[in-house]
């Protein structure tokens, strides 16, 4: 252990690119970099867009709707802040709005045995501490 | 066709000894594996006029490498270490992955900036859990995967290997028989980290999880070492100790696929395939030519992606033919015959690379593939970064 150890689960530290984001997240809302120009969402945000190069960019919300495209299940805590939420299914999964638009998170209300790729999922916020909400996703329907 | 094919030879590899964690220094283990080199090469320290490795320490969460000599050998120290400061002509330092080095490297000599370079790999291994995201701040890229929990490169495989198994309706048994066959080649390796443990495919289907379905078993073993290799051009080496292994071509990526996950299936295939359409070009040789395949494994399901998209089959056929014996010390397609990074240890390709130059220089010894005049390296895991090299036998 180093003196910067933690048992805290490790929080994002917005930039000048992912400010947006996260503030969205903390009103429970998920929005993704969008293209002025092209309309080619991006996640993680990016300085200019990959499909047509133009900088001009904007964070604009989407549905929250995704399928799964694949996952993994840890039984052991990948850092201190997870003790306590094992087994930890990460996850990615792939935003209706656009094909290959991939995001890791977690899955929660999930039974592991029972995961699929390509099964209907919704973004789900928890708030981490006052200042942060993560997105998560859990089953759709559930 | 390249017209430096065959030009730019490896005339010299060495190794130190690859330990779990070592009680001496980096610069240490640095040493010993570059003065191995250059006696394989039958040469000396002074004969060095160029240098080059990637000389990054990655670490998830905790301090990445500061300590020169200690989580670090950069070339600029090493150069004054060997007493070649003052005649070194060149110097490479890349990002990335140090096989980019080794292209840096032969291009060096090729331009005539110096005749004889050290290109080496040194890693460490630092105290406590390897991968372990004990900070509470997780700034730039790590914002969006350590909240998660997604901070460690055995997550980021797992994905894929999921992927890959459920598209194609494979599960872990189909892996046992390679795995198992891997570590046997690696008995037969005398720098190999696991020499003298055997490995059954129960055991390796028993194996303790890390990020279910991938096992402790599908990943290399991190190890404290170095392994180095001595350049030249194919006319000098001629002159030295050693049989010629003659880099006959090579191919980079800057690739990046799909953001929001670090490793994706899709995209490794993509851009293995792209490296491959290069190697082929550039060589004239096709996946048919080749007698020896040293594919990336610091995670198992890397020989997948690069056996697959480098064209020897189908995306989705390979861990069939793996379970069959394909890539087997006697099979079509001999894999990682010196064990690879799953059985030596982690030197981010090296291994790749000193097995490539063994088997086309006869001097694998017992592993030895008969009649094995070319071989493939890759490394990485096909986005950016990724490289992909032939060697061929000098006739
Ligand atoms: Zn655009």
């Amino acid at each position: 252990m180093t003196a910067t150890a933690t048992t805290q689960r490790p929080l994002p530290v917005p930039d000048t690119l992912s400010t947006p984001f996260w503030a969205a997240a903390r009103d429970h809302a998920l929005h993704m970099q969008r293209c002025d120009s092209c309309g080619h969402m991006a996640y993680p945000p990016e300085i200019a867009c990959r499909a047509c190069g133009g900088d001009h960019l904007h964070f604009a919300p989407v549905s929250g709707r995704a399928t799964l495209h694949s996952w993994t299940v840890l039984h052991e805590a990948p850092a201190p802040g997870f003790r306590d939420r094992l087994p930890l299914i990460l996850a990615v999964v792939e935003l209706e709005e656009q094909p290959g638009l991939l995001m890791s998170t977690n899955l929660v209300d999930a039974d592991p045995a029972a995961l699929r790729i390509g099964m209907p999922l919704r973004a789900w916020f928890e708030n981490i501490t006052d200042q942060c909400a993560l997105v998560q996703f859990r089953p759709a329907g559930r | 066709m390249w017209a430096h094919r065959n030009k730019v030879a490896v005339a010299g590899v060495g190794y130190s000894k690859l330990e779990r964690r070592s009680g001496r220094t980096l610069a240490a283990l640095t040493l010993e594996a570059c003065d191995a080199a250059l006696a394989d090469a039958g040469l000396l320290r002074s004969d060095l006029d160029g240098i080059a490795t990637s000389p990054s320490m990655p670490r998830y969460g905790g301090r990445k490498g500061v300590d020169e000599g200690i989580d670090i050998v950069t070339p600029w120290y090493l150069a004054d270490l060997l007493g070649a400061a003052g005649r070194v002509q060149w110097i490479g330092s890349t990002n990335g992955m140090v096989t980019q080095s080794l292209i840096d490297s032969a291009l060096a000599i090729i331009a005539g900036l110096c005749d004889h370079v050290l290109v080496y790999r040194s890693l460490h291994v630092p105290e406590g859990r390897y991968v372990n995201f004990d900070t509470a701040h997780a700034v730039g890229t790590d914002q969006y995967l350590a909240p998660y929990g997604f901070s460690m490169p055995p997550a980021w495989a797992a994905v894929v290997l999921r992927r890959y198994f459920e598209l194609h309706g494979y599960d872990r048994r189909d892996f046992a028989h390679y795995i198992a066959a891997n570590r046997a080649n690696a008995q037969r390796n005398p720098h190999a980290y696991w020499r003298g443990k055997s490995l059954s495919e129960a055991d390796y289907i028993d194996a303790r999880m890390i990020a279910d379905p991938l096992s402790i078993l599908d990943c290399d073993i991190p190890v404290d070492g170095c392994c180095a290799l001595i350049l030249t051009s194919a006319e000098r080496a001629r002159h030295l100790r050693q049989p010629p292994a003659l880099l006959t071509g090579f191919a980079a990526s800057a690739y990046q696929g799909a953001s929001g996950t670090p490793m994706n299936l899709e995209d490794m295939w993509s851009g293995a395939r792209a490296l491959g359409r290069r190697l082929w070009d550039m060589t004239g040789l096709t996946p048919a030519d080749v007698d020896t395949a040293q594919l990336y494994d610091g995670f198992s399901v890397l020989v997948l992606t690069w056996l697959e998209g480098m064209g020897f089959c189908r995306d989705g056929e390979g861990l069939g033919l793996l379970r069959d014996g394909y890539g087997d010390l006697d099979g079509k397609l001999p894999i990682n015959t010196g064990g690879g990074a799953l059985g030596e240890g982690r030197l981010h390709g090296m291994t790749q690379l000193a097995e490539a130059v063994a088997q086309v220089t006869d001097r694998a010894g017992v592993r030895q593939v008969p009649g094995g005049a070319c071989a493939l390296a890759t490394i990485s895991n096909g986005l950016a970064k990724s490289t992909a090299f032939l060697f061929s036998r000098d006739s």
